[in-house]
């Protein structure tokens, strides 16, 4: 049996009228690329903040690496946020001493890092000087501090280029070659489909459905087929 | 996570350029003394070193060097917020009191080099223009205001990092802090006046801007102000650990 790295257990978070997660639960295993799919607003934010602490789950139990909150141990979790939130006038390479800081790591690894996302070149520039595409790849820098176990990234394709695209496929690639596990929010299918091992799908805060890609393709047809099923029930091929 | 990391944290984070507007009052800060001494040298010849020191530390340094403390802490936080990269590094795993002790100790780095550039200022100016003695220079400092001057310099940091900790955004902090302190000076001036009758000396800032240009030992506005301390750091840690990072 697999070990599970991330268990979710029916976890609910209402804002004032809104019910942003009603009831899920899921569980991903250690290994696993695992994309959580889902429309704008539909809980993926939400269920990530509330694994990292950041948010406060109404009810229910968040375990990760067998930890529940507050106790979650995030030196072995690389987070990416769909913002980017660096400190703006800050150079690339003290965003990451901070980071080394925190984490407790030594700053050996900060141009190993720079080099690995490409931005070794231009790792004494401000944030602010850094485009959009820079500083997401800046931030994959920042999640890979003290060389996590699990790797937690929200809406890591936003404002990536094609060649930015490509660079994140083989980033994923490459880690989880090397055994770690990824729990992926996003609603880009196309890239789901070339790097995910498990998809999971969320609307309006119910969690639908988990499955390995290869089976969701058996059952559905295609990941976009999955997607659109669930998105409007019988109607997925007017979708599609 | 160590001590010694949070107070390199906060060190690699001082020196950022948004930092700036906090850089230039500390220029006026940082002059205040200087300007006063070497005006004092050209007016008096000779002088007491206990007079000298008192013209040292006058009081406009006490309004400039509080707003400074304050305004520095409502800015270096409130960016943290408005950039957000005081979320994404509870994301990453540091603890909020962790943050917490941090800016203690931040604000203990201005507070220190303002006290530290006064004693310079008294001690370089009085050998050099009135030939005192390092006996006669030990004597001419108040060790009593010094210690005064510190505290509430600490005080007025501590009174930016609750109002930055409850409003949580720069903008909001850096303007309602001076409209805080603006009603409060005017109400102190005609209560001083006898316009209208309040217990002034209990207004926060207030009590800050006595005891920092108080003479001698002053338990009552240290008690005010160990008391609107004791509440701004406990109400800081409350609004930074009950709120939700959204």
């Amino acid at each position: 049996m697999k070990n599970t790295i991330i268990d979710i257990q029916s976890i609910s978070k209402r804002f004032n009228k809104t019910l942003a997660l009603d009831n899920v639960s899921l569980r991903v295993n250690r290994g696993d690329v695992f994309c959580l799919l889902g429309p704008n607003g539909s809980g993926k934010t939400t269920m990530i903040n509330c694994m990292l602490e950041l948010l406060r789950a109404d009810k229910g139990l968040i375990k990760i690496f067998d930890k529940s909150t507050p106790d979650i141990p995030k030196q072995k979790i690389g987070v990416l946020l769909e913002e980017d939130g660096f400190f703006r006038d800050l150079s690339a390479e003290k965003n990451l001493k901070i980071a080394c800081r925190i984490k407790n790591v030594d700053y050996e690894v900060i141009p190993w890092l720079l080099e690995k996302v490409s931005l070794f070149g231009h790792r004494k520039k401000m944030v602010k000087k850094l485009s959009q595409g820079m500083r997401k790849r800046l931030a994959m820098a920042y999640s890979l501090i003290g060389d996590p176990d699990l790797l937690i990234w929200d809406e890591p394709y936003n404002s990536l280029d094609p060649t930015g695209f490509k660079f994140m496929r083989n980033l994923i690639a490459d880690l989880h070659q090397q055994g770690k596990t990824f729990f992926i929010s996003t609603h880009m299918l196309d890239e789901v489909k070339k790097t995910a091992t498990h998809i999971g799908l969320i609307h309006n805060g119910v969690f639908q459905e988990l499955n390995t890609v290869e089976q969701a393709i058996k059952k559905y047809g295609s990941v976009e087929a999955f997607y659109f099923n669930h998105m409007s029930p019988g109607h997925s091929n007017d979708m599609l | 996570m160590t001590f010694h990391q949070i107070l390199h944290i906060e060190f690699i984070k001082l020196f950022r350029r948004s930092n700036i507007l906090f850089f230039f009052l500390m220029i006026y800060v940082l002059n205040s003394p200087v300007y006063r001494a070497t005006a004092a040298v050209r007016e008096q010849p000779m002088m007491l070193s206990s007079a000298f020191f008192e013209i040292v530390t006058g009081s406009t340094l006490a309004i400039f060097g509080m707003l400074l403390l304050a305004i520095f802490m409502v800015n270096s936080i409130g960016n943290e917020f408005n950039e957000g990269s005081y979320r994404k590094s509870i994301a990453a795993g540091l603890k909020k009191y962790s943050f917490f002790y941090g800016k203690l100790f931040l604000i203990l780095i201005p507070t220190l080099l303002i006290i530290f550039w006064i004693l310079l200022t008294y001690s370089l100016l009085g050998i050099f223009a009135y030939d005192y003695s390092i006996s006669n220079l030990l004597q001419g400092i108040n060790v009593i205001k010094t210690l005064h001057a510190g505290i509430a310099l600490y005080y007025a940091g501590l009174l930016g990092l609750f109002f930055i900790s409850v409003f949580r955004n720069r903008t909001i902090g850096l303007v309602f802090f001076p409209f805080w302190f603006v009603p409060e000076f005017f109400l102190t001036v005609f209560s001083l006046t006898g316009r209208i009758n309040i217990p002034h000396d209990f207004l926060p800032g207030a009590a800050g801007w006595q005891l920092f240009t108080s003479n001698g030992f002053e338990p009552k506005y240290l008690a005010i102000v160990a008391l609107y301390s004791a509440i701004c750091i406990i109400a800081s840690f409350l609004a930074l650990r009950l709120r939700e990072e959204k």
